[in-house]
């Protein structure tokens, strides 16, 4: 995974419910849809970035879709928890 | 295979009870998943085995790991673990055996586990162990259409680091999940003063148990290694929020090992380099890694003593494995400080099991050390047993774990995967294959490989790419060069041998060069049984049916009590064909239907040609209820098949039932793609070759140009097959030639193509092709000859000449098709274009499409001045 300056490992908590922004590479394609389930879709025109923004239960949660995104080769560019209220 | 992968852990005595999980468990007993998901070290597997174990509930437990994300290994486990729910007969039956993994696709497999799964009597949980480790995106799916086509007989729990890539949403939306998470399984401080007290029999006072908790968070493994390493001496554990638990343990354990004997902590190491262990494989790593170490009995009950993450594996007394993640770390701190060590004990430990038989596991090891050679080694030696019972696709799957790179250089790899694709019919890898050793320089090889190339060259020139005269040459070379006597090579080479002499039109000396080899050898040898298979061979491309059934019958006692894996599916298909070709039904499908049972045995394309012949014997019988199941049967096993080869075969049998019915012209548009392009490899002696189906339906309904086309391409075929003699087909071929020939009004010359085709058959003892024409076009008998010699032959077959009206042929409307004479005729009587529709059983837009046809040929506008022609003619 490419770090990048706006991924901040230390504010996940592991084992609490957060709402998360993954920002990969790439197209919109089926299989990312059959991945991605009801987290947001965010496509910038112009270029290959995809956001992605969803509420996890836990680091398990999280590492499963990371890991499902790099098994049909998006590239992960960050991983952000969302300040929530 | 490895069945300790189908067991669950065994609980150890110091474990403590989760009452409120395991409960929690039990009311979820009825959902269609349980997901467990947490990282390792939180105790999953122990919760669900205790829940199981408290319960005593029915259940497949199995352990994944990296090598099931190969489907087929996947597969076979799967099933072994489904068995183990008690209803195994179902289970049994899913696969006939497992070649049939290899040509089904995969939606079909999902097909058969469901229906099989779903038949399964009692209620089981399905348990997916270490669910993180599979990636193939198949094995979702399967896993997926399990959870959600609401079986209520089987509740899948899966147990993993992290979440499956499955569309959760829904399932937790409807609660036919129960989640269970890191912050459900962490230790809470009354349970860690639980453990404490029954499993350590430790007291400690509160604080220290606040202080436990909040630097392991709830994370058991965590709390147990740190009373490990705290159990040696007094260690100070600093509160670091930044450092993050894994490399607390790499210290911790590093702690630990400064603490015990180098030795007895060198060969834990040692051992978390096998997935599981026992006294047997200690030992022999002690042997060959550490000079007078302890024995293994005493290491191993140390170990208990020390209670060090040993997990004993149920059912199998005395195997073991460590906790995955203690494992992890023993094996990462091996493999960074001495990683020449863990390459050579791999190495060592591989012969050790080679020299034990266990071939599975010393190819496992040797690719783990890198050490392709000795696995290519291993191949090498084991290759010829596993063909003889062939059992090709365990080939197959070593081969897929031996990089491109060095298969290329491996001549005996290269020579096993050409067998590999003739056994699966991959053309296009086997011929670049061949290329590949060619370019390699294969004749510098030892002369046993060079030989086995020229086999597999000779098979090519054969049956893939017909050049007999080649191939003659090079299985002659092949057999000068090595000589051998073995199931899959040495005996085939001479059925493959026979089979070009045949094909260069010397077969009678094919005939005695296996005449020889059968005196030569013994009645229960293969040699034997191969000589007599090589005259079936001959005989069915010679045309003499009566002499390949005498010599099939002679196969069928040969092969009595063999336990050739091949055999009895071969004399099956040989009954079945030679029934076939002589009209026999009773026969054929008796032959063919036991055929069918041993589905997968040989190469889908002959088992599908058995099916063929079941639909086409009951089509000419005008059993159309048979015919049609049969058709159902063939189109689903063509969608079921990933080779999209058969879904062709499967519409030229559909076009030629259509064509028996009288409606090939439905099937023009089908006929006419591709086909000019005539190969003869094709042809063989298939029941169905859809390149001459395509002809067949051409002939009778195409336009007259298209009929005169499809004469050419029939004497080119015609030629083709001469120049091969193959006669299988010569029957057929001269009566499509009459019908082409009648269709374009050439009536002498398709007498002359009937009366041949009349006599040819009678003499090589075929009646199916004679009585399928007289069921398609009975008219064109009209033509022969009483007097001559063939009407005698017509007449033997039981048939007449035929009572059907003379077609409008005085009309002097040649150009027009046989079924635009048929409209013609019925327009004249007056019919209406509905009435006409319904009496050919086609659409009225077909039949406005072929008045339109009518109109542009007679060069006329409407249906009053197309008559008007007409009766003035």
């Amino acid at each position: 995974m490419k770090r990048d300056e706006q991924t901040d490992y230390r504010k996940i908590v592991p084992h609490e419910s957060s709402v998360y922004q993954i920002k990969i590479s790439g197209k919109v394609t089926t299989s990312l849809l059959a991945i991605v389930g009801d987290m947001q879709i965010q496509k910038h025109p112009g270029n290959d970035e995809i956001n992605l923004i969803g509420c996890f239960p836990d680091q398990s949660a999280l590492l499963g879709i990371l890991n499902a995104l790099n098994d049909i080769r998006h590239e992960i560019l960050s991983v952000r928890i969302l300040e929530t209220d | 295979m490895l069945t300790t992968k189908l067991n669950r852990p065994t609980l150890s005595k110091d474990l403590i009870h989760r009452a409120h999980l395991v409960e929690k468990l039990e009311e979820s007993r009825h959902l269609p998943l349980i997901l467990i998901s947490a990282p390792a070290g939180y105790g999953k597997s122990v919760l669900v085995s205790q829940w199981l174990n408290h319960y005593q509930k029915d259940f497949s437990w199995l352990s994944l790991d990296e090598s099931m994300n190969d489907t087929t290994t996947f597969i076979s486990y799967f099933i072994d673990s489904l068995e183990r729910s008690g209803d195994s007969g179902k289970i049994q039956k899913i696969f006939k055996n497992k070649q049939e993994l290899h040509f089904l696709s995969w939606g079909a497999i999902i097909d058969r586990i469901i229906n099989a799964v779903n038949q399964i009597q009692k209620n089981f949980r399905l348990v997916l162990d270490d669910y993180h480790l599979i990636k193939n995106p198949d094995i979702h799916q399967l896993i997926k259409v399990l959870i959600n086509e609401n079986l209520i007989n089987v509740q899948v729990v899966i147990i993993t680091r992290w979440d499956p890539p499955f569309q959760l949403r829904e399932l937790r939306l409807y609660q036919k999940m129960l989640e269970l998470r890191m912050r459900d399984l962490r230790f809470d401080k009354s349970e860690i003063h639980e453990l404490l007290s029954t499993a350590y029999d430790m007291k400690i006072s509160d604080s220290d148990v606040n202080s436990l908790f909040e630097n392991t968070e709830g994370w058991v493994l965590a709390i147990r290694m740190f009373l490990l390493a705290k159990s040696f001496s007094d260690l100070e554990y600093e509160n670091n929020e930044n450092n993050i638990l894994a490399h607390d343990l790499d210290r911790l354990m590093f702690h630990i090992s400064e603490n015990i004997d180098p030795k007895f902590f060198r060969i834990m190491q040692l051992c978390a380099l096998f997935d599981q262990f026992d006294k047997e494989l200690i030992n022999a790593i002690c042997k060959f890694a550490i000079a007078d170490s302890c024995s293994a009995d005493t290491f191993l009950s140390q170990l208990v003593e020390l209670n060090f993450f040993l997990i004993p594996i149920r059912d199998l007394q005395g195997k073991f494995r460590f906790h995955h993640l203690i494992g992890d770390i023993l094996q990462r701190q091996l493999q960074s400080s001495e990683p020449a060590l863990v390459n050579s004990i791999y190495n060592q430990i591989s012969k050790w099991f080679s020299e034990k038989g266990l071939v599975d596991e010393a190819v496992q090891y040797s690719v783990k050390a890198n050490n392709y050679s000795r696995a290519c080694d291993l191949i090498k030696i084991h290759r010829e047993a596993l063909l003889e019972k062939g059992q090709w696709w365990v080939l197959q799957r070593w081969i897929k774990n031996i990089p491109r790179q060095i298969r290329n250089s491996h001549v005996d790899l290269l020579i096993t995967e050409l067998l590999i694709c003739e056994e699966t019919w991959n053309l296009a890898d086997l011929s670049s294959i061949l290329k590949m050793l060619d370019s390699i320089g294969i004749e510098n090889s030892n002369p046993k490989d060079f030989s086995q190339y020229l086999f597999h060259l000779g098979y090519y020139l054969t049956y893939v790419n017909p050049d007999p005269k080649k191939a003659e040459e090079s299985l002659e070379k092949s057999k000068a060069i090595f000589y051998d006597e073995s199931a899959m090579f040495g005996t085939l080479r001479e059925v493959i041998i026979a089979t070009n002499r045949q094909m260069l039109g010397k077969s009678d000396l094919a005939l005695k060069a296996l005449d020889e080899i059968q005196e030569k050898f013994d009645y229960s040898s293969i040699m034997q049984y191969r000589a007599v298979q090589g005259k079936v061979f001959i005989h069915l491309l010679s045309g003499n049916f009566g002499s390949a059934a005498s010599d099939s019958k002679k196969l069928q006692f040969l092969a009595q009590g063999s336990d050739f894996y091949y055999a009895e599916c071969w004399i099956y298909y040989f009954l079945g064909t030679i029934a076939f070709q002589s009209h026999n039904e009773k026969e054929t499908k008796q032959a063919f239907t036991q055929m069918l049972t041993l589905e997968g045995r040989l190469h889908y394309r002959l088992y599908f040609d058995a099916l063929s012949g079941l639909t086409l014997i009951s089509s000419l019988k005008r059993d159309k209820e048979t015919t049609n199941s049969f058709l159902e049967q063939m189109r689903q096993l063509a969608t079921n098949l990933n080779n999209p080869k058969f879904q062709d075969y499967s519409d030229s049998i559909r076009a030629r039932v259509r064509w028996h019915d009288g409606q090939g012209e439905k099937e023009l548009d089908w006929a006419i793609q591709d086909w000019v392009k005539q190969p003869t490899g094709k042809y063989l002696f298939l029941i169905d070759v859809p390149e001459l189906t395509k002809l067949r339906i051409i002939v009778t309904h195409g336009s007259i140009q298209l009929v005169k086309e499809a004469l050419e391409v029939l004497d080119t075929i015609e030629g083709a097959l001469n120049e091969i003699y193959n006669k299988y087909h010569a029957v057929d071929i001269a009566l499509l030639k009459a019908i082409a020939k009648y269709r374009i009004g050439d009536s002498d010359s398709a007498k002359k193509s009937l009366e041949k085709a009349l006599l040819l058959a009678e003499s090589s003892e075929v009646s199916r092709p004679i009585l399928e024409a007289y069921q398609v076009l009975p008219e064109l008998f009209n033509l022969i000859n009483p007097s001559n010699e063939s009407f005698h032959a017509f007449a033997r077959f039981g048939l007449n000449k035929s009572t059907a009206k003379e077609n409008p042929e005085k009309l002097n409307i040649q150009e027009l098709t046989i079924r635009e004479q048929e409209i013609v005729k019925l327009i004249s009587d007056g019919l209406r274009n509905k009435e006409i529709a319904d009496q050919l059983h086609i659409s009225t837009v077909t039949v406005k499409s072929h008045l339109t046809n009518i109109y542009r040929k007679l060069e006329v506008t409407n249906r009053t001045s197309m008559l008007r022609i007409i009766r003035n003619q």
